[in-house]
């Protein structure tokens, strides 16, 4: 099966070729995906060879461990979440030799997003994008990480919450407070998120 | 769905209407703007929501096209080296016990495929793919689902997906075919040969690679394109790309995968594709291959010394007879023809 046949195929089928063995098909998901995990693995760790190697062992251990894979219909929050892990564990890793700290240390996230909202409308003064981006990349890492998969990566709520082994609510409550800072400076009128604010309080 | 409750947040984390803000002109799009119509109450929230999603968009931190393909290069070389690790404990006694073993499984296993292959309809797919194949001595004219037309040349053949595909437009090669693609700036045009990859966005341009050939050739009529070697590439460099403007054809040699551009002679490379044969000193070799190809027919040569005169000559929709009568002499040869058979003395 050469590569126009899997170009406007589902994500469920691509996977089953892939699982089968299928050079094609491992090489569309790599092209289809490798855009997001760049893009995602950049704003968790400053490292940019790391960001790559996590990348590289993702794929060399998918494609060893396609027989034993489950099937999805989402490749991308598949990939993703793979992604996420081992690029935790090298982050960790990295940690524990610099710091020589001991094996109890927890990752506790880290996510940037400076300098993002460059050209966002053009009749907003330059001065209140900076005051934005700013405010942006003060968010908690956390926030800022949903935020990221919401708007840029496009997971929906559910997909965020088993990411980030998080609830469902607590996905919502993250995304609409950091909608709620930036709001703020934009100048909108109030949010109406009462309902989301009485589970925080 | 209850969107009439919705308020300012529901809209922002809501999917399909994400999928509108981003991109108006979906399936998406028609119920919202028909919603929007309904519910006039709802508007500055929508408004809203629009603005803050259009706001939200984060900077692009892909990586750049070499070290996607120096990435994907190791990645594949770890896959490989990988599986090659365990045939170092190669045994070949222990091969064959194992082999004794599995042979009626891989019998069963293989006989069960089949007779599910023949019960079970296949799965289909949203999209049709098309295969055109055309043998000696033919040629064929095709539109594709986009607008652009494709000529054919005798003993091709392509391979694409009807409709395209969102991104791309992709389409497979193997001989020589002329391109006229429609400007389409969202989705580049793709023709993939063996060894190259040739990108577009709309333009006109042959390209050249039979499997007999040791060479690859591109030759652009108008517009710009890409060409890229995508054969297996080594881990440390790029992989070779070059742009062509008009009346540039690049040629990539298979043996050294080195590629080189000239300019051509637009009668001798796309004449085929209007109906014209043109030899411009050409040698006997590809005289023959050339004649082989355009007529169908199979040439023997049954004589001693070579024929080192140069071929010229511009022939319209002309037969071979008429051909090999018009250029024998001057190239000194005789030759007979029966049926599909041609005999050069």
């Amino acid at each position: 099966m050469g590569f126009v046949e899997f170009y406007n195929a589902s994500d469920s089928f691509i996977w089953d070729k892939f699982r089968e063995g299928n050079p094609n098909a491992f090489e569309i998901i790599y092209e289809r995906h490798i855009g997001v995990l760049a893009n995602y693995g950049k704003r968790m760790c400053e490292d940019p060879e790391m960001v790559k190697d996590a990348i590289q062992d993702m794929f060399v251990d998918l494609w060893k461990s396609r027989n034993n894979l489950n099937k999805t219909d989402s490749i991308k929050f598949y990939l993703l979440k793979a992604y996420r892990r081992n690029l935790i564990k090298k982050i960790i890793a990295a940690k524990k030799i610099q710091s020589h700290s001991s094996e109890g240390e927890i990752y506790n996230g880290g996510f940037t997003l400076s300098h993002e909202l460059s050209i966002i409308h053009a009749e907003m003064e330059q001065a209140k994008i900076n005051q934005l981006n700013q405010q942006l990349e003060e968010l908690p890492p956390r926030q800022k990480e949903a935020l990221f998969l919401r708007f840029y990566g496009g997971l929906n709520c559910t997909e965020i919450s088993e990411f980030m082994e998080i609830s469902h609510q607590s996905v919502l409550n993250m995304v609409y407070r950091a909608l709620e800072t930036l709001r703020k400076t934009m100048g909108f009128k109030a949010f109406l998120l009462l309902s989301v604010w009485g589970y925080l309080v | 769905m209850d969107f009439e409750k919705y308020e300012l947040g529901d809209f922002i984390m809501d999917e399909s209407f994400h999928k509108w803000v981003k991109n108006p002109s979906t399936e998406d799009g028609e119920f919202w703007e028909g919603y929007l119509k309904n519910h006039p109450d709802q508007q500055a929230d929508v408004e809203e929501a629009k603005k803050i999603i259009q706001m939200i968009s984060f900077q692009d931190k892909s990586f750049n096209k070499e070290e996607v393909s120096k990435l994907w290069d190791e990645i594949q070389m770890e896959a490989k080296h990988g599986k090659s690790m365990d045939s170092n404990k190669f045994n070949p006694w222990k091969l064959l016990k194992v082999a004794a073993v599995l042979v009626p499984f891989i019998i069963a296993a293989v006989l069960f495929v089949f007779y599910r292959q023949a019960t079970e309809p296949q799965p289909k797919l949203a999209h049709q793919i098309i295969e055109k194949t055309i043998p000696r001595g033919q040629k064929l004219t095709v539109f594709l689902s986009d607008g652009s037309k494709v000529i054919l040349n005798s003993e091709s053949s392509i391979k694409y997906a009807k409709p395209f595909g969102k991104n791309q437009r992709i389409v497979e090669l193997e001989g020589e075919a002329f391109f006229h693609v429609t400007p389409d700036k969202a989705r580049p045009f793709v023709v993939k040969t063996v060894t190259m990859k040739t990108k577009v966005v709309g333009t006109s341009f042959n390209i050249k690679a039979y499997s007999t050939d040791n060479t690859i050739s591109v030759a652009v009529r108008s517009g710009q394109v890409l060409v890229e070697d995508i054969s297996q590439k080594s881990s440390e460099k790029p992989p070779k790309s070059m742009m062509l403007s008009h009346s540039e054809m690049a040629t990539y040699s298979l043996e050294t995968h080195e590629i080189s551009v000239s300019g051509y002679d637009p009668k001798e490379v796309l004449g085929w594709s209007d109906g014209t044969l043109y030899f411009d000193g050409a040698h006997m070799d590809e005289f023959i291959s050339k004649i082989e190809r355009w007529y169908g027919v199979e040439v023997q040569v049954k004589r001693k010394e070579t024929i080192k005169k140069g071929i010229v000559g511009e022939f319209h929709d002309q037969s071979l007879e008429e051909i090999l009568m018009g250029i024998h002499e001057s190239c000194e040869f005789d030759y007979e023809i029966h049926g599909d058979k041609v005999i050069i003395k």
